[in-house]
């Protein structure tokens, strides 16, 4: 269900597909508006030469934060509706690598590979036929991961709640390191090797 | 760089400074204090000892008896089904929700109704609704119910009424026998159920 | 690489997001009166039991006009009239969150003074006190055995009983005791609760937890 209206009965539950359609239309128009459908673009925050993605989504989690934050102070959304998702340690880790691993060789991540297919890239319709066939091969050899899946689950924790803080603190703790990293990444863009793309 | 980005960034800043800085506000969730104080004026929040007495005899289901007392008070006598939630743990889990549904009456009682108020008044707080207070108390029980005082020869149907009824309800909780009759005939104590749904009367 | 000057509309969506702050922030009601006391630290000071006066501690008050006192009758204004404690004001509690009554209270509490509330019994007086405590006034106090032990009962130390009847949370009677006498000593399954388990279909809303990944 799409917070925070349908699950405040504000509208049906029917809107729900509809409301998931039109956030998929808008996601889509910025990630190629920021033109995320180019592979060498994406896999530029690893070599240095483009940190477009760790600027752009960077500032959409903010972006997220400050609106969370500020409209759970002033009652127009219930916080403690929101689904936390729950921290499962070692297998973050080793989906994290694997994920890592994926976007440097592929170029792509499972959202921006869609964008790509949207507009006739090929190598993000191969990307795309590649995960699922690593879905279907992890759906099929499930009982091998398992353990690994449901290990060491600390339950739906958040951040600041962890290393104890208070939430406004940590968001503005988690702003100062954003901007800190932009300044950073122009830096080290500057200073890498211009790729032709 | 550009303008546009300082700006930016500074926008940023303030509204991270800003969320530290923002006054606390109560908890959505809270009565205001000026509910409370309605809810105060409200007496419809007193269940009399008499009412409590034919709910445990009818074994209406909807009743739920939490004494606040400690428990030490709780061991040494309480009322027949009576929960042991001391006022200082009335708070700490969400006992409502699994003891209570929608249409239970929950009855706060201790030795008098102050502490049972205060408990109260802490549960209106969190927007509990069907919280009762029994009027009174344990000591207002056993004026009423277990040694209930006959009214004079003078006194109106009402009381009297109400007084056989105490007679019947003192010998249902105490499990003791009739008492013997000595005239002749005389009818054999009935427990009379009358719905009376006033607001609290005749009590201590 | 060059930077592009960030296009209108993009200016435009970060204005709009911080204006929507603001307005929300401007429009939001600020209750006048809130709690300074957590729901917890209130359940600790009510378990402290330190804001009562014993009567006989009003008569000496009384006696020797102590200012550091201010009696206040919370009972409606019919019953103040008819009699009440030799220099007590009336402030009774369907008034006692009103604006000139705050601004009383605040200056009461500037000027460091005790105030006692009473009303026809310590129940009448203890609600009000349990509001203005829990809004951050911490000054009040509650008068046991309330009006009525004040008018009636012995009021001087030496006569009092062991127990007074102004501590009304003790139990007056032994409660084991008698409804062991009046009974068999079975009275404890006597009115038992055979409750029956009545399953009635809870209908609640539980809230769905939004659930969904990327």
């Amino acid at each position: 269900m799409t917070g925070p209206l349908i699950p405040m009965g504000a509208i049906g539950q029917s809107w729900d597909l509809v409301i998931a359609l039109l956030i998929g239309m808008a996601f889509g128009y910025v990630l190629e508006s920021a033109g995320f459908s180019s592979s060498r673009k994406l896999a530029g925050v690893f070599y240095g030469y483009d940190f477009t993605v760790l600027r752009v989504f960077f500032t959409a989690a903010i972006t997220a934060m400050l609106g969370l934050l500020y409209f759970g102070y002033m009652g127009w959304l219930d916080l403690s509706m929101i689904y936390v998702n729950e921290t499962y340690v070692i297998a973050t880790i080793v989906g994290g690598l694997i994920m890592g691993l994926g976007f440097i060789t592929g170029g792509y991540c499972p959202g921006t590979s869609m964008c790509g297919v949207a507009i006739g890239k090929i190598d993000a319709m191969v990307f795309t036929g590649g995960m699922f066939v690593g879905i279907l091969i992890f759906s099929e050899a499930f009982s091998l991961f398992e353990g690994i899946y449901y290990s060491n689950s600390l339950g739906p924790v958040k951040v600041y709640d962890s290393l104890g803080l208070s939430s406004g603190v940590f968001a503005l703790l988690l702003i100062v390191v954003a901007l800190v990293a932009f300044v950073f990444a122009r830096i080290i863009q500057n200073k890498v090797k211009k790729v032709d793309y | 760089m550009n303008k546009a980005y300082y700006i930016l960034a500074a926008f940023l800043i303030i509204l991270g400074v800003g969320l530290l800085v923002l006054p606390e506000r109560d908890r959505p969730d809270e009565a205001s204090p000026r509910e409370l104080l309605g809810d105060l004026r409200n007496p419809s929040r007193f269940i009399s000892t008499d009412k409590v007495a034919e709910m445990l005899i009818d074994k209406d289901p909807t009743l739920v008896l939490v004494d606040v007392r400690d428990m030490y008070d709780n061991l040494d006598f309480s009322l027949p089904g009576a929960h042991s939630i001391p006022l200082e743990e009335i708070l700490v889990y969400d006992w409502v929700d699994s003891l209570a549904y929608e249409k239970s009456k929950v009855v706060l009682f201790s030795n008098s109704d102050i502490k049972a108020e205060q408990a109260w008044l802490l549960l209106k707080r969190e927007n509990h609704n069907n919280i009762h207070v029994m009027k009174g108390g344990l000591n207002c029980w056993f004026e009423t119910i277990i040694q209930p005082t006959a009214p004079p020869e003078t006194a109106a149907n009402d009381e009297i009424d109400r007084y056989e009824f105490r007679k019947g309800a003192s010998i249902y909780f105490t499990g003791g026998s009739a008492p013997i009759e000595t005239e002749a005939g005389a009818e054999p104590v009935v427990v009379r159920r009358k719905n009376k749904t006033q607001v609290v009367e005749g009590g201590c | 690489m060059q930077f592009k000057h960030p296009n209108r509309s993009f200016v435009a969506f970060v204005i709009t997001f911080i204006v929507v702050i603001v307005v929300g922030l401007l429009t939001l009601n600020w209750p006048d009166l809130k709690y300074q006391l957590s729901l917890e630290e209130t359940v600790e000071q009510i378990m402290l039991e330190e804001d009562q006066i014993f009567p006989e501690d009003l008569v000496g008050i009384i006696e020797y006009e102590d200012s550091a006192y201010v009696i206040i009758d919370v009972r409606n204004p019919f019953e103040y009239i008819n009699g009440h404690i030799n220099g007590a004001l009336n402030i009774p509690t369907n008034s006692l969150l009103d604006k000139e009554n705050i601004k009383a209270f605040k200056q009461y509490a500037t000027d460091s003074l005790i105030v006692v509330l009473y009303g026809q019994d310590q129940l009448e007086a203890n609600g009000p006190w349990m509001i203005l405590k829990q809004i951050g006034f911490d000054n009040f106090q509650v008068l046991m055995g309330g009006y009525h032990y004040f008018t009636t009962g012995p009021l001087d130390f030496y006569d009092m009983p062991e127990v007074p009847a102004y501590l009304v949370e003790e139990p007056a009677y032994d409660y084991y005791g008698i409804m062991e006498e009046m009974g068999s000593t079975s009275f404890e399954d006597a009115g038992s609760s055979d409750q029956p388990e009545v399953v009635i279909p809870s209908r609640k809303k539980k809230g769905s937890v939004v659930e969904g990944g990327c």
